[in-house]
């Protein structure tokens, strides 16, 4: 089976060969550029047209985001409200109005003087 | 070294190289062409059948919940909350894998109060997997528990009505239920207004059910809020007049006791009380439903004596008769066969004595002579005395129909002037309010006609709406204003009702400066269809006005005190009476006449 | 003697890899952003919505440094010659791999119970990637040199050297990483080799059906397989839905969705999360749903295409030892391309095994890159007149990447 390595050889030999041929690669080195280019080129054009279509996406998690956010804020703002109701309650108030009209019941402030 | 290979393999015929590189190629194109195939059937033939499925599993359909409305009442002219809403928190554990010791120790530490089992025998019973161990919690407690990351926990949201002010006017507030619907008072009969409209999203979602705008015909129509109610009734008012009553069924016989105030020149409703209160935010352990009802609207009773006023008002209108009319008291009347006595047997007032006395006394045959006065005929009950009688009761007074307050209301019956047996007696029962079947709040706004210039106002509750903190005044009833009694009437009534109290102002209990005006009633209660004449349970009852002296009235209080087989006077409604003209007095800060 | 001139790679097979590159990348740019959110929702991570774009960039990038490489800087006939030891190493790898997964070591990367990865500070390696690149390079190194010999088809000199390095490849795979796909692949790989190589008819088809016999063995034996199996066949027919038919289901209903034409990049809704695996091995689902009946028929012409010039370089290949390389990489990527293709659309029962050049992932790209890379390097070296001296009638359809084979040499 000498012929399997008189290949490799012979391949060598061309290399050396073929010096004339320097040409000829280059060319074919070229065109695997250009490819590349316009692959690279397709790419971010694809790219493009897709970070476009996609921004939707993104804004509805950036919406629920916001929207959880309002349901948690309305939340708060309902504790709030509800500790400050209980604050000015009248059951829990003592100098309320109510507790000040119950002590004068007796007073009779609106007595005629 | 081509022709050598090639060699090789003509020494071998069983191996060609080119065959079996075909093959290859084969299976290449045969089992592209088989998916090809297969892609064709699931993307064409079956595309309909595959959009079908992949809409049910991610169209996203939930409803929007409407916030519910809150409930205010005044406070020296401002709306205050008596109703609000808050997000609480379920807590529900799996017993089996959660942290025993952990959940056990958050809930300690952070939802003491509202934990609802014994943990210990939750991790004793076996194979449960699923138990609420705590309800109502609050936001930030049901965070801090969330922050300790203990395993196999989950926090349920629940919706909540809160009352800063307790049990405060229970009865006339109603409670939310499980399902968030209103149930009795204003909750129950402002359900539409107070819920809103729940609004509907339907919407192509991720996985997380966050909703995507990928989806073709997603829907979002927004929930409408519901309208925060602002009642009339003043909330100091409402609190005061509930300690005062409480006190006066304390020191009773009687367990229930109902209260009305109302400004009668508009009807308007300032306090609204049904004693015993129950916990609104605990609804669900009141023993008697019978603790739900509002009695001031929603059950007819017989008034008793209050309904002379209307019955003299009547006489006094028709000009059949005037306050120094006088008349032959016997004590007592034989009606259709019926014996018909007066409570009041003292020897003083026998014989000859006036309609304003007849009324200082509460004396029955005082108001049955003005029914045959009213008939034209001061020997008898006519049928024109009876149809004149249910005209003023029932077309003027309006007793016996719904009133159109912004509550659930009983119509409650006044019996026809004609049709059925035995019509004198029962019309003669009805002139001192029996027989018939009227509710507090009919009786209080014909009692407001009666004492403002004779004007009847349809009684309103509910103030209007707060919009962004802003008091929208806006009324919820057909407003009725009708002049249905002449002015001169109405001054009349006013100085026989002050008569009645005349004593009171000798005693002290009312003011000098004021002009305080009122009616007892007593009312036998109905026992298998006769009234018991034992008086073992009495209903007592009393209404009145103050003002000050010499101008029209300001406010009308109306009293219902009563009790299971309890014999309760109208004395403990008189009593209940006094303090509350006098609080209020004070608190509304009524200023008296110079 | 002819001496074959160097001449232009096979574009077809250059502008292929590139091109598909481009389009997982596209892809993995839609998609990446949901999978992120997905798994940010899910498992509480915090993955930037670019992560997964990012690392496929960096992948790509890697890959094509691999590709290039192969293609213009290391000549076949190089990496030939450590053929042995890099089969040396990849088989040590894979033991390794399994004795630190046995010691629980933080060298080793597991996920949902497999450990198949080595981990090196954020940066993950599959050495079953690299044993199929070996196995490639050893079976063409190994049968060439068998033949040369002329021993193929003995026992002694041929098929027990064979059977034990495949064996114990298949066993540090299938069994020890638990890994099917590319269990199925080395198969491929085993498969496609041995047929070229010149081993008669009759031994082929014994082998092939022992093999298909152990293999149907071991999942009947295996309860975990056996589900597979009953899922792939539940979805066949039809039948409820299970958690393990889930997957495909999903797969099928991406596809389904699609229609003709697809709802557009970035609108693919299967990705939000329903579809397990969304950018790697689902991803041709995705494709599916996103590109339609079109978008995918033409992507799977591309891979037949592919495949079909890379049966034709290896006709006009004259090095045996070479021509047999090709034939292992385009066994390779047919099989992870049918398998892969054919477990989404409920053909053959899920196997785990990523699409070649579009699915997410590093390791698996930069290998089967390399291994293309080679073939595009030898793709400069065919001769028409090997087919000719072979076989005249498979000179039909010759044409492209033979522009020099008109000229020839002494």
């Amino acid at each position: 089976m000498q012929q399997t390595y008189t290949t490799r050889r012979n391949s060598g030999n061309s290399f050396a060969r073929n010096h004339n041929t320097v040409r000829h690669t280059k060319r074919s080195l070229g065109s695997i550029s250009q490819i590349v280019i316009v692959s690279m080129l397709t790419l971010i054009f694809g790219l493009i047209y897709v970070a476009e279509s996609t921004k939707a996406t993104s804004f509805d998690y950036e919406i629920s985001k916001v929207e959880d956010e309002i349901t948690e804020m309305n939340a708060k703002k309902d504790d709030l409200a509800v500790e400050k109701a209980r604050l000015n309650s009248v059951a829990t108030a003592k100098n309320s109005t109510v507790a000040a009209a119950m002590e004068d019941a007796t007073v009779t402030g609106y007595v005629a003087d | 070294m081509s022709r050598t290979n090639y060699q090789h393999l003509v020494t071998n015929p069983a191996v060609s190289m080119p065959r079996r590189i075909r093959i290859l190629k084969n299976i290449v194109l045969i089992a592209l062409a088989i998916i090809l195939v297969r892609l064709f059937f699931i993307q064409i033939v079956e595309h309909d059948a595959w959009v079908a499925k992949a809409d049910e599993a991610h169209t996203l359909l939930e409803t929007i919940v409407a916030k519910r409305g809150e409930i205010y009442m005044m406070d020296d002219g401002e709306p205050v909350p008596v109703v609000l809403n808050q997000t609480t928190y379920q807590i529900i554990i799996d017993p089996a894998v959660t942290d025993k010791e952990g959940i056990k120790h958050a809930l300690e530490t952070y939802a003491k109060d509202y934990t609802v089992v014994d943990l210990d025998e939750v991790y004793d019973t076996e194979g449960l997997r699923y138990s609420i161990v705590a309800k109502n919690v609050p936001r930030d407690m049901a965070n801090k528990i969330a922050e300790e990351n203990i395993g196999a926990v989950w926090f349920k949201k629940n919706n909540q009505r809160v009352y800063p002010e307790g049990e405060m006017a229970s009865g006339l507030l109603g409670f939310v239920n499980s399902d968030g619907l209103g149930q009795y008072g204003v909750e129950g009969s402002l359900n539409g207004e107070l819920s809103g409209k729940d609004g509907l999203l339907k919407a192509t979602a991720d996985v997380n059910k966050v909703a995507l705008s990928i989806g073709k015909d997603n829907v979002k129509i927004p929930a409408e809020d519901g309208k925060n109610v602002v009642l009339s009734v003043d909330r100091g008012l409402q609190k005061g007049v509930e300690e005062i009553a409480i006190d006066a069924v304390n020191s009773s016989v009687a367990t229930n006791a109902s209260v009305l105030v109302m400004d009668p020149n508009t009807s308007e409703v300032l306090a609204m009380a049904n004693l015993p209160n129950y916990n609104p935010g605990d609804y669900g352990n009141v023993k008697d439903a019978s603790a739900y009802v509002n009695y001031v609207t929603e059950v007819p009773y017989e008034p008793a004596s209050i309904c002379k006023s209307f019955t003299y008002s009547a006489a006094l209108n028709e000009g059949a008769m005037t306050a120094d009319t006088t008349y032959f008291n016997e004590g007592y009347e034989i009606v259709d066969g019926w014996k018909i006595q007066n409570a009041e047997q003292r020897a003083s007032i026998y014989g000859t004595i006036s309609m304003k006395t007849a009324l200082y006394w509460s004396l029955n045959t005082g108001s049955i002579y003005a029914l045959k006065l009213l008939g034209g005929n001061p020997a008898a009950i006519t049928q024109q005395g009876r149809e004149k009688l249910y005209n003023y009761y029932y077309d003027k007074f309006r007793l016996g129909q719904a009133t159109g307050i912004e509550l659930f209301e009983a119509e409650g019956y006044i019996p026809d002037p004609n049709e059925g047996w035995g019509r004198d007696s029962v019309y003669a029962n009805m002139t001192f309010g029996q027989n018939l079947g009227i509710t507090m709040i009919q009786t209080a706004t014909a009692f407001s006609a009666v004492i403002n210039g004779g004007i009847y106002h349809t009684p309103t509750i509910v103030k209007g709406t707060l919009e962004d903190g802003e008091l929208k005044t806006q009324s919820q009833v057909e407003v009725v204003e009708d002049q249905i009694l002449s002015p001169e009437t109405s001054a009349s009534m006013r100085d026989m009702l002050v008569n009645n109290r005349n004593y009171k102002v000798r005693d002290g209990t009312d003011k000098y400066g004021y002009a305080v005006g009122g009616k007892s009633g007593t009312a036998q209660v109905v026992r298998n269809g006769v009234y018991d004449d034992t008086y073992a349970e009495l209903v007592g009852s009393y209404i009145g006005f103050i003002g000050p002296e010499g101008e029209l009235p300001k406010y009308v209080i109306m009293v219902k005190m009563w009790g299971e087989g309890q014999s309760v006077g109208s004395g403990d409604a008189m009593d209940l009476f006094d303090k509350l003209s006098n609080y209020a007095i004070n608190y509304l800060k009524i200023q008296p006449k110079a | 003697m002819p001496t074959i001139r160097k001449h232009k790679s096979d574009l077809v097979i250059l502008f292929a890899t590139l091109g598909l590159m481009a389009l997982g990348l596209i892809v993995i740019y839609a998609i990446g952003p949901m999978r992120a959110n997905v798994l940010n929702n899910t498992y509480g991570t915090d993955y930037d919505s670019n992560f997964f774009f990012i690392g496929q960039l960096r992948s790509v990038g890697l890959s094509l440094l691999a590709f290039f490489a192969a293609f213009k800087w290391i000549p076949y006939k190089y990496v030939k010659k450590f053929a042995k030891p890099l089969m040396i190493v990849a088989l040590i790898l894979s033991g390794l791999l399994w004795v630190l997964a046995m010691a629980h070591s933080s060298l080793v990367k597991c996920e949902l119970g497999e450990c198949r990865w080595f981990n090196f500070g954020g940066l993950s390696f599959q050495p079953a990637e690299f044993l199929k690149l070996a196995m490639v390079f050893y079976l063409a190194d190994f049968l060439s040199r068998k033949r040369e010999e002329g021993v193929i088809g003995k026992w002694r000199e041929f098929w027990l050297p064979l059977l034990i390095v495949c064996g114990l490849s298949l066993f540090l795979v299938v069994i020890a990483q638990g890994d099917l796909g590319t269990g199925v692949a080395l198969i491929a790989i085993i498969f496609g080799t041995l047929l070229i190589s010149g081993v008669p008819a009759r031994q082929y088809l014994i082998m092939l059906a022992v093999v298909l016999s152990v293999a149907v063995g071991s999942v009947a034996t295996s309860s975990h397989r056996m589900q597979r199996v009953d899922a792939w066949l539940t979805t066949l027919t039809g039948g409820e839905s299970t958690d393990s038919t889930y997957h495909v289901e999903n797969a099928m209903l991406a596809i389904g969705t699609g229609g003709m034409f697809g709802v557009g990049v970035g609108n693919s809704v299967q990705a939000t999360g329903y579809l397990p695996e969304s950018i790697n091995d689902s991803v041709f689902a995705i494709m599916g749903e996103t590109f339609g009946f079109v978008g995918l028929f033409i992507i799977i012409a591309i891979f037949g295409v592919m495949l079909l010039r890379m049966l034709k370089v290896a006709e006009g290949t004259a090095d045996f030892d070479a021509r047999l390389l090709i034939i292992g990489v385009f066994s390779w990527t047919l099989a992870q391309v049918v398998v892969n293709i054919m477990a989404m659309t409920s053909l053959v029962p899920v196997t785990g095994i990523t699409l070649p050049l579009l699915s997410y992932g590093g390791t698996s790209m930069i290998f089967i890159t390399f291994a293309i890379g080679e073939v595009c390097q030898l793709s400069c070296y065919t001769s028409r007149e090997v087919i000719r001296n072979e076989d005249i009638s498979s000179r039909r359809g010759v044409r492209g990447a033979h522009h020099s084979s008109g000229r020839r040499s002494s």
